[in-house]
């Protein structure tokens, strides 16, 4: 009686364990799968850095934008900021995210350190995430001189 | 009977406590490591990222010098670049990029340690020449 009362319990209290273990067991394997989801999400992420820079490379690139245009070669000088086109009518041919809904991608508002012109896309609110900063040759009122370029990043709202 | 089936259970408790400590250890060892290698891998791509801009800034620097007409040896460029280092955000291919008088005379960066030139202050112009050494403004 003894022995069958054992065995009985034996394998009741070996069932309950592997509800219990099972349970645990799923959710270490769930979490592990979380884990290596997350992880190939960041790994083929591209730092904001990055996409931002990209995004600013043709401030200074493309005549569209404000870069100079030699007189003679008639080609953009990469590089190269304009001072005759650094005015927000030219940042909207350049840049100009959606009205509506611009505001959850890139925006920027640009500044020459030595100059007073500061011009911003058209969903900027001064909610920098961060700065970028080239280094570029100004051209205009017949100067060419060195300065920095800053440019706030605001990332999304 | 009763203490062999509380010893029996104590025994599974410790079992099922074992496993959940260990799977738990595991999970933040594991997530550790990727985030770990994930964080290098943009720090290493940020870094990338600066050197190109560096690169980019010397190449500013020499077409200025270009346009001006005092970057006498278009072949020595590409030392240039690979020479040119930053100062306080802003990038120092030559002479001619130093700002301030102390920096200039310093060559603070060292950019012609081991170079027949030199920097010197032109207090006229308020600008950095470099010259040869043997000679003087």
């Amino acid at each position: 009686m003894n022995r069958k009362a054992e065995l009985e319990f034996d394998v009741a209290r070996k069932n309950i364990y592997w509800m219990i273990a099972g349970f645990v067991i799923a959710i270490i394997i769930l979490a592990f799968a979380f884990t290596l989801g997350t992880y190939t999400t960041k790994l083929t992420a591209v730092p904001r850095e990055i996409s931002a820079e990209l995004l600013a490379l043709r401030f200074t690139a493309i005549p569209e934008c404000f870069a100079y245009v030699d007189p003679h070669t008639q080609q953009a000088v990469s590089g190269t900021i304009d001072l005759s086109r650094f005015t927000p009518t030219q940042m909207n041919t350049c840049y100009a995210p959606e009205a509506q809904s611009g505001f959850k991608t890139f925006n920027f508002r640009l500044r020459l350190e030595q100059g007073q012109q500061e011009i911003t896309t058209n969903n900027y609110f001064h909610e920098d995430d961060f700065t970028l900063i080239k280094e570029v040759i100004v051209y205009g009122g017949g100067m060419v001189a060195k300065d920095r370029l800053l440019i706030y990043v605001q990332e999304k709202i | 009977m009763i203490l062999f089936t509380k010893k029996a259970l104590l025994d599974d408790l410790v079992d099922l406590l074992v496993t959940v400590i260990i799977g738990f250890f595991l999970f933040f060892f594991l997530n550790g490591t990727l985030t770990i290698g994930v964080q290098q891998s943009n720090a290493q791509t940020l870094s990338a990222l600066t050197e190109f801009k560096r690169q980019d800034a010397a190449i500013n620097n020499l077409n200025l010098r270009m346009q001006e007409g005092t970057l006498t040896d278009p072949l020595i460029i590409e030392a240039l670049i690979d020479r040119s280092k930053s100062l306080g955000g802003k990038t120092i291919t030559g002479c001619a990029d130093y700002e301030t008088a102390e920096d200039c005379q310093r060559d603070t960066l060292g950019i012609y340690i081991g170079t027949t030139n030199y920097c010197v202050w032109d207090e006229t112009d308020k600008e950095c020449d470099t010259l040869a050494l043997g000679t003087s403004s």
